[in-house]
């Protein structure tokens, strides 16, 4: 079942486009991460989905229903800029959040802060941004929501803390929860989701899970060889993008499939093989590049 | 449903119902305090008064003689102070509700709870309803027990109905206040439109008493309707009254309405 489902959903401001088109389906027990660079959309979906702002065209669909007050008490949200009212201490703060929520139970809500070495009877503005961050996850869980939607939820916690949180964030889908996020960060991404989509200029470029993206990037794999091999041996083979020859040394990029690549090398004195397994970095960079061609 | 978004917004509040509320109270106290030397003194403050131009005496409430209970009290008390404070808090106040919450970013994550916006305006606007409430029967009591205490001889009737008229004609302009806010997420726009409203209207009323050409026009005005002056007589606009209550309805409706196709800024 589909949690979240976008049909053409366009946000214009003027004559920008923030967002264009964008069909979006999270499913029900994964955890989907929005990356993307700054200003490419990914905090105009996030405030589309959560109805604080409204789209120019298309539509939007949370657990098979337009959103209403009644099911924004199954999401928890966290804001990509986060202001938490001050004066009140982060118990407080829940409470408040709790009796809007008819949740007063502030069970989860304390176990998370734990977690995540929070202390919930300081006040919101004594607290570090960090300890704010994590005040606004912990508000995000406390109603033990069925979905999760939050905006770069790892923005200035420390890695202890954002190790805790994906833990966390893992063990809540694993016991029924959905997340959609974005990152600008990509091994958090990485890390944590099952599924990525990529926004490049308010449009989604790419979709896939973690391993497929991986799996289709362009890899660099570099044979060394007891001889010279001219180049153009390797430049004719499916998936082969680039070739470069130096001394001994051959460095093809490829794409998808190896094997006809590496069959072709065994055909030589062939000494070492080393294979460069792409992070999301370079699957970032390449698909932006690739982006900016096109114009 | 919970009223815990009405409480938040009047605990929020609470300085600025306090320091309203002791300011209006104290400058009450302040002036039937000195009420029996201007009694006293009459026959000066009346040469005084003569001398004084009739549109500055209009603005000022001056209707009758400053020694009569009826004629101090409108002028000294209600002519500038009670509508002062009591429109201070009102528009501040209803400024704030949903603008001063969008202008601080704090709204997304309000928005984020299941309320529906209508009903977080409608909470808000209570709020701002339960804080003028809250002054005015501090004034009232004090209005009442003070004027019996300096001798000012009008009923208590009277000054309780002069109270809450002075309270119910400050409503529309909060309500301003609070669709602008809506409108805009400005607060410092809701609060320049509705006390430019409220100054105007103030001045639309008290000036139509000398200007033959402003007289129909006064209509206009809520200050005309809300018949302060004759309440102190005994012979409140309770018509006018409702109807103020009903325009302040209509326009917190607007606010709702507004707050709900509103794209809250980030």
């Amino acid at each position: 079942m589909n949690v979240i489902s976008t049909r053409q959903l366009t946000k214009r401001y003027g004559d920008t486009t923030a967002l264009h088109d964008l069909d979006l389906e999270v499913r029900q027990g994964e955890v989907y991460g929005l990356l993307g660079p700054n200003g490419a959309g990914k905090t105009t979906t996030l405030r589309l989905l959560i109805d604080v702002i409204r789209p120019t065209r298309g539509s939007i669909t949370l657990f098979g229903e337009p959103m209403s007050p009644r099911l924004r008490g199954r999401i928890g949200y966290l804001p990509g800029e986060l202001v938490l009212y001050d004066r009140l201490t982060g118990a407080d703060y829940l409470r408040f959040c709790g009796a809007l929520r008819d949740h007063t139970d502030l069970g989860e809500a304390t176990t998370l802060a734990k977690r995540l070495d929070l202390d919930l009877d300081r006040r919101t503005d004594e607290l570090s941004k960090g300890n704010r961050q994590k005040l606004g996850l912990v508000q995000a869980f406390a109603h033990r929501p069925d979905l999760v939607i939050l905006d770069e939820p790892a923005s200035g916690l420390d890695p202890l803390a954002q190790r805790e949180f994906h833990a966390y964030l893992r063990e809540y889908v694993d016991g029924g929860g959905t997340a959609l996020f974005s990152s600008h960060v990509l091994s958090e991404v990485e890390h944590v989701a099952d599924r990525v989509g990529i926004l490049l200029a308010g449009s989604l470029v790419v979709e896939d899970t973690v391993a497929s993206l991986k799996a289709n990037a362009l890899r660099e794999l570099t044979f060394t060889f007891a001889e010279e091999v001219a180049a153009a041996t390797f430049s004719g083979i499916a998936g082969v993008k680039a070739v470069q020859a130096t001394g001994n040394e051959v460095l093809c990029r490829v794409t998808g499939a190896v094997g006809e690549l590496v069959r072709t090398a065994a055909r030589f004195p062939l000494l070492n093989v080393t294979s460069h397994e792409p992070d999301l970095e370079e699957i970032f960079v390449h698909y932006t590049e690739e982006r900016g061609d096109d114009d | 449903m919970t009223t815990e978004l009405m409480t938040k917004s009047l605990r929020d509040n609470r300085a600025g119902i306090i320091g309203w509320g002791v300011a209006l109270v104290a400058s009450v106290l302040l002036q039937l305090a000195v009420y029996p030397a201007v009694r006293d003194a009459a026959g000066d403050f009346e040469k005084l008064l003569d001398s004084y131009p009739e549109a500055f005496k209009a603005l000022f409430n001056v209707q009758q003689s400053l020694a009569s209970g009826v004629g101090y009290l409108q002028g000294e008390v209600f002519g500038f102070l009670a509508p002062l404070v009591l429109l201070g808090i009102a528009i501040g106040q209803a400024a704030r509700a949903t603008a001063a919450e969008e202008q601080s970013r704090t709204m997304d994550l309000l928005l984020a709870n299941p309320i529906s916006r209508t009903r977080l305006v409608l909470d808000k606007a209570a709020a701002v309803l339960a804080a003028v409430a809250i002054v005015t029967a501090a004034f009232a009591v004090v209005l009442v027990a003070g004027s019996a205490a300096a001798g000012l001889g009008v009923p208590w009737q009277d000054l309780l109905a002069a109270a809450l008229a002075s309270a119910v004609v400050a409503l529309p302009f909060g309500a301003t206040a609070l669709l602008v806010g809506a409108l805009s997420g400005r607060r410092g726009l809701a609060i320049g439109v509705s006390v430019g409203l409220a100054l105007f209207s103030y001045l639309l009323d008290a000036l139509s008493a000398l200007a033959e050409g402003l007289r129909p026009w006064r209509v206009l005005s809520p200050f005309h309707h809300a018949g302060v002056n004759e309440a102190l007589t005994g012979d409140p606009d309770w018509l006018g009254l409702a109807g103020l209550v009903v325009l302040t309805g209509l326009l917190v409706a607007g606010a709702a309405a507004a707050f709900e196709r509103r794209e809250i800024r980030s």
